[in-house]
């Protein structure tokens, strides 16, 4: 038990000095304090330097549609995630966990987890976190 | 020869032949070696990195009221909104904090086998940082400004010190701490084997009331090799138009919580420098944090405060025009400062067209800069296989004197037009068609120009002879063999400006459009508005490509100011945006032009845009009275 828990603690840790790869602060435009879920089918992927995009577009109760822009680790990060331009097809139904901007009224959001809901396979945005 | 005379002969031989097989004694002249790869440390200010600095948190920054009132408005999400920040590389002031490892590499002249400079790359910045240690002078005030600006490094010891100008505009902090492109930065590196210890500090008129002095520690990692990094800008918002997200002064609600979370009193999470001694913390630990995560509207009132109002007490100087200098700018595009409103020219074969001509005062001074662009145009020595025939370069340099071809003036502002009768009547006045005058452009403007002109009765020497009516005219032939194109730019500073884009130099001619330093000189009187400016500034930068990682690329010359790039024009396109949305505001609700003015909403932007006497004032009165007069 103790064992565990020392073990844990490492991996806290370890976690938590993996530097984010972030170009501006995520700190500063996101509420990393604050988690949202997004559910809606994926537009775009724009894998890039220094930040990736996802678009989801998701629909109102009304039919009105609203395009939400997800940011994410550099393409280099997301490939080592296993997120590379054959992760997605166009129009498939995702689920996006993330942190909401700071920004009143934007549709801008940093990720945290997205599951592709056809099959449930789901990636997060830490270091060697794949969550299947 | 005896033998004591064969010995000698021998000995000397020996001695001779010892000397030729010595190796040279190597010369140092640098007395550490930093070339090789580095890693960065995350040892120091982690939660600066990871997640990065939270709204409002100033801790360790000796800022002044106008940085606060800047950052406090600031919205982070301007970097994912535009593609002009999303690429932009850190400055010397910011970048041994971020975590970037980094290649130094050596250039030595192959002639004198002397260290001429360091080329230093990062993982995230736009090529390659030169520090040169070959003692050049220092480019022009007016020259382009760029992320990495001018070093030039000097050994102190075991020490190098490197000293960076010409700077953007960038920050300290990631959460809008601004630093200005006034802004100095010094290195200090020093080695520790495996270890490089970088103290860097920032010295900034504009924003910081003393030096900023910080830290970050490098190791040596032989084996690393930095990573592409191909940065591509992505558009966020296809199909909406730009936006600036920012927050109205007193409305951010997130400057409590890095007091909230840290539980550090909020005088300290404020900054200044002040909070930086240690004679501060026998206050510090008296003072309770925020207990709640609040809206707080914070009061301004230090100097940097008033910077506009001391502007506009100093007491008008004549213009000396005095150092009226020449500058490179793209392709055959050059430069001529110092005489008034920034004059553009293009020289070359065919010969010299001017865009504006500056203040009357200065003409003789603008012609003896033209006269010494002319004479950088002429070859050291014609090839001996020049054609016999001639050519098009001859022909013009037959002449002793340059030959100004016509004039282009982008207003009727009387520093970019002053110049006009005393150019025209200067015999390097050719123009084109000179045999038959009626059928050359000789000054040219838009027609609203030549009408405003007319209308104040200035003389006619001054007045434009051509003009143009549509959005924008493209001279009949190539000039200097390159397109030349002029675009109208309605309701801007007046209704007549126009820019002029030199299209194979790509270079362009922005008259006060776009002034580097300054704010805009908009006058309603004259059809100008804030609304018609920020459209021409997102004309102008639709018009522009950079060249890589937001700089360089396409050069705009502003009416007043340095060289500049896109990244620069956005950046001032930004800032109006700011401001005409605060001046929207209070025109919403129901303000006086003497209260907004008393508001002060340009305060956190004076330091870099309204050190001239008046041009603040002008500014906020423009705004007001162009967002009041739509609204009727």
């Amino acid at each position: 038990m103790r064992r565990a828990s020392f073990a844990l603690v490492v991996a806290a840790a370890l976690l938590s000095s993996v530097p984010i790869q972030a170009h501006h602060s995520f700190g500063g435009t996101y509420d990393v304090s604050k988690l949202i879920t997004i559910k809606g089918k994926m537009v775009q992927v724009t894998l890039r330097a220094p930040h990736s995009f996802l678009y989801v577009e998701v629909e109102d109760t009304d039919g009105s549609t609203k395009q939400w822009v997800i940011e994410g680790a550099t393409a280099a990060q997301f490939a080592r995630q296993g997120i590379d331009k054959d992760a997605f097809k166009i129009g498939d139904p995702v689920e996006v966990v993330a942190n909401p901007s700071r920004s009143p009224n934007s549709t801008h959001a940093r990720l945290i987890k997205i599951t592709r809901t056809t099959d449930g396979k789901s990636w997060g945005s830490k270091t060697g976190e794949t969550v299947e | 020869m005896n033998r004591v005379k064969r010995s000698e002969t021998a000995g000397i031989v020996i001695l001779l032949a010892s000397l030729a097989a010595r190796p040279a004694v190597a010369q140092e002249n640098s007395p550490i070696d930093l070339t090789g790869t580095w890693r960065w440390i995350n040892h120091e200010d982690e939660r600066d990195r990871n997640p990065g600095a939270f709204p409002g948190d100033y801790r360790g920054l000796p800022l002044n009221d106008a940085a606060r009132m800047r950052a406090d408005t600031y919205d982070e999400e301007v970097n994912s909104t535009s593609t002009l920040l999303q690429c932009r590389p850190r400055t010397p002031g910011y970048q041994p904090k971020g975590l970037d490892p980094m290649r130094i590499d050596k250039v030595v002249d192959p002639l004198t086998r002397q260290l001429v400079a360091y080329r230093v790359s990062y993982e995230k910045t736009a090529g390659e940082r030169v520090i040169w240690f070959d003692g050049r002078p220092s480019p022009s005030p007016y020259a382009l400004h760029s992320w990495d600006g001018f070093s030039t490094g000097k050994f102190r010891g075991d020490t190098l010190e490197i000293t960076t100008t010409h700077l953007k505009e960038s920050y300290v902090r990631r959460n809008g701490v601004a630093t200005s492109f006034r802004a100095t930065v010094i290195e200090h590196m020093s080695l520790e084997e495996p270890y490089l210890e970088v103290t860097f500090t920032v010295i900034d008129p504009d924003y910081l009331t003393e030096p900023l002095v910080r830290s970050a520690t490098y190791m040596r990692a032989p084996t690393l090799q930095l990573p592409p990094y191909p940065c591509q800008p992505e558009e966020n918002q296809p199909g909406e138009k730009y936006r600036v997200p920012h927050y109205l002064p007193g409305e951010n609600p997130y400057l409590t919580e890095s007091g909230f979370k840290y539980k550090a009193p909020q005088e300290g999470v404020r900054g200044g420098a002040d909070t930086l001694y240690p004679e501060w913390r026998a206050r510090g630990v008296t003072l309770a944090p925020p207990a709640t995560q609040s809206t707080i509207k914070p009061v301004y009132t230090d100097a940097s405060t008033h910077i506009a109002e001391r502007a506009d007490a100093l007491r008008p100087r004549a213009p000396a025009y005095d150092k009226v200098e020449a500058v490179h700018v793209a392709g055959n595009v050059y430069l001529i400062a110092g005489a008034g409103g920034n004059i553009v020219v293009s020289a070359g074969g065919d010969g010299i067209v001017m865009v504006d001509s500056g203040a009357a005062a200065a003409s003789d001074r603008v012609l003896t800069a033209v006269r010494q662009i002319h004479q950088t145009l002429r070859p050291p020595e014609m090839p001996e296989s020049a054609s016999p025939f001639g050519n098009t370069w001859q022909a013009a340099h037959a002449f002793p004197e340059p030959m100004i071809r016509m004039i282009i003036n982008t207003s009727s502002n009387p520093d970019h037009v002053g110049g006009n009768a005393n150019i025209r009547m200067s015999p390097m006045f050719r123009l084109l068609g000179y045999r038959d005058p009626s059928l050359s452009l000789q000054v040219f403007a838009h027609a609203a120009v030549q009408r405003r002109m007319v209308e104040a009765k200035a003389p006619n020497l001054l007045v434009p002879t051509d003009t143009y009516l549509s959005d924008s005219y493209t001279l009949y032939r190539f000039f200097n063999n390159q397109a030349v194109q002029i675009f109208h730019m309605p309701r801007a500073i007046t209704d007549g400006d126009s820019v002029v884009w030199f299209r194979r130099s790509d270079a362009i001619a922005a008259g006060d459009v776009y002034n580097s330093d300054i704010y805009p000189p908009i006058d309603v009187d004259k059809g100008g508005s804030i609304n018609g400016e920020i459209d021409a500034l997102n004309k102008l930068i639709g018009m522009s490509v950079t060249e890589f990682m937001a700089q360089g690329g396409t050069m705009i010359v502003p009416g007043h100011g340095w060289i500049s790039d896109a990244a620069d024009v956005g950046n001032y396109r930004d800032m109006l945006m700011v401001i005409r949305d605060r001046i929207q505001a209070m025109v919403d609700k129901g303000m006086t032009l003497a209260q907004v003015k008393a508001a002060k909403p340009t305060m956190d932007y004076d330091p870099e845009y309204g050190r001239e006497p008046g041009v603040t004032s002008r500014l906020v009165e423009a705004v007001y009275r162009s967002l009041k007069e739509k609204k009727k």
